[in-house]
């Protein structure tokens, strides 16, 4: 077997167990890179001298049985608007191609501090919003990964990494984890910190990362925030409201079909489910976010865009153009109604464990102009919630759809408790993927 | 603003853009800013109460 093979829990089991050192887990997954990257692209920078500099660290350390979290020795990739000490960090833009911070990000730093081995910078959209990178999904290399953390989630998903860090504004780790046929976690609005991390609109921006596995999920938040609050406790079998409305309006026939499948297959296994009508207000979420969005996102770029407009792809352009066009009472608006929003999806919550709809609107496009609609993610990140994805099938074509869970603010552990339930139930293979080209 | 009053809106923010960036840049940024002149139509004709106040800090454990 194959080290690359292990999810972050075996390996790190494994590595406590003396059967597995930090130094060959770090070689096999390099070698795996060397191997799969020419077709996959999904890295930006590996710096393998650093990377087996800190594993061997690692390794002398658990010689010694000092493991400092779950995650020591586990390699782990970065998302490249992830500010590294020492490493070139990109944002996805030529203007940002020379850049090589001072200091890590904190969710870094806190990756370091826990033993984790930086592996490299994974490839993002430009500026995490649109314009694409060259990455390709793993599951069929003629589509899209997603994004904007495009890098993360094929690296992931092909046994690149166990575990990536992305950040989700729209829909950045969840519909690149669900396009990948890999579990993403976007946690509550502000439990991972943002800091030393390139912004796209500071309301909106969340840290989550990809795993191949719920549990791993689970260990990589225990090490990433300690004081994130415990599992409360929980039914043996959850019940869940079931999202309708414009989840069914805006979802392709076979990813519906294939909700409506993982649904029948949870129900079997004991999961309760209540239709759940959504608010009046819930209808305003493309809008609110659109605005809140464009105009945040004018605001950081507004000074790069003026002094450098040959520095910018023509999507991101557009955008920010558009967001400096919108009225500040526009702005004010679009936040007194995310509040109702928030407010009217909350009041819903009472009575389940969670919320589920499909990841995503459909399953990965096929092309690399494009990384999929957001619709689905947006209002999670509008509204703050902690989402997960929780790879539940495959289509015709042969592509992951993913089930949706979202959870009440701050339950981020309880959220990943049903997840694992579902993902247990649901028996979907958690193991890396050669990359396919048809 | 009623009737066509998305319409007009739109109009109306394309004009500004000509003024600010000339007639070909505003044409090419032109469906972006459709889209946002869009959603800002519609937040702004969105009724609200004078006491809804904006989330300003986000917490989505206090609303």
């Amino acid at each position: 077997m194959e080290p690359y093979t292990l999810s972050l829990a075996e390996a790190s089991s494994l590595m406590r167990d003396g059967g597995l050192t930090p130094t060959r887990l770090a070689e096999s997954l390099l070698d795996r890179i060397d191997r799969l990257e020419p077709v996959v692209e999904a890295w930006v920078t590996v710096d393998r001298a650093a990377v087996m500099e800190a594993a061997d660290a690692a390794t002398m350390e658990a010689e010694e049985g000092r493991f400092r979290s779950p995650l020591h020795g586990v390699p782990v990739g970065v998302k490249d608007i992830f500010y590294t000490r020492g490493m070139r960090t990109t944002m996805g833009s030529t203007l940002y191609s020379g850049f090589v911070p001072d200091r890590d990000a904190a969710v870094v730093e806190t990756l370091r501090e826990a033993g984790a081995v930086v592996l490299g910078k994974t490839e993002t959209t430009e500026f995490a919003l649109h314009d694409p990178a060259a990455t390709r999904n793993p599951w069929n290399t003629r589509h899209t990964p997603g994004g904007s953390s495009s890098g993360s989630a094929a690296a992931v998903s092909c046994g690149m990494a166990p575990m990536a860090l992305g950040s989700q504004t729209g829909g950045s780790v969840v519909r690149p984890a669900s396009y990948c046929g890999v579990v993403g976690f976007k946690p509550t609005y502000g439990l991972l910190s943002r800091d030393g991390v390139y912004p796209l609109s500071w309301s909106l921006d969340h840290v989550g990362y990809m795993t191949r596995s719920v549990e791993d999920a689970v260990l990589a938040l225990k090490t990433l925030k300690p004081d994130a609050a415990p599992a409360g406790e929980v039914d043996e079998t959850p019940r869940i409201g079931l999202l309708g409305g414009y989840f069914k309006e805006n979802a392709s026939d076979e990813a519906w079909l294939g909700f409506e499948q993982a649904v029948g297959k949870l129900w079997g296994e004991g999961a309760e489910f209540i239709d759940v009508e959504l608010p009046q207000s819930f209808g305003m979420v493309p809008s609110v976010h659109r605005v809140v969005m464009a105009v945040e996102a004018a605001a950081v770029h507004e000074d790069g865009l003026r002094a450098n407009p040959e520095g910018y792809r023509e999507y991101i352009k557009g955008f920010v153009s558009s967001g400096l066009l919108a009225p500040a009472t526009a702005y004010l608006r679009a936040q007194r109604i995310r509040g109702i929003i928030l407010r009217d999806v909350l009041s819903l919550m009472g009575g389940y464990d969670c919320l589920a709809c499909p990841s995503t609107v459909d399953t990965a496009p096929r092309g690399l102009e494009w990384t999929g609609s957001p619709a689905f993610n947006a209002p999670w990140s509008l509204t703050g919630l902690p989402s997960v994805t929780v790879p539940s099938g495959v289509s015709e074509d042969e592509l992951p759809l993913g089930l949706q869970l979202v959870g009440r603010p701050h339950r981020d552990h309880d959220l990943l408790g049903v997840a694992a339930w579902c993902e247990e139930a649901l028996g979907f293979p958690e193991g890396p993927r050669d990359p396919y080209t048809p | 603003m009623s009737g066509d009053g998305e319409k007009e809106y739109i109009h109306m923010v394309k004009e500004t853009a000509k003024a600010m960036w000339g007639p070909e840049a505003a044409d090419r940024l032109g469906e972006h800013i459709e889209r946002t002149a869009a959603a800002v139509y519609a937040v702004s004709n969105y009724p609200l109460e004078p006491t809804t106040e904006p989330v300003t800090r986000m917490n989505p454990g206090e609303t």
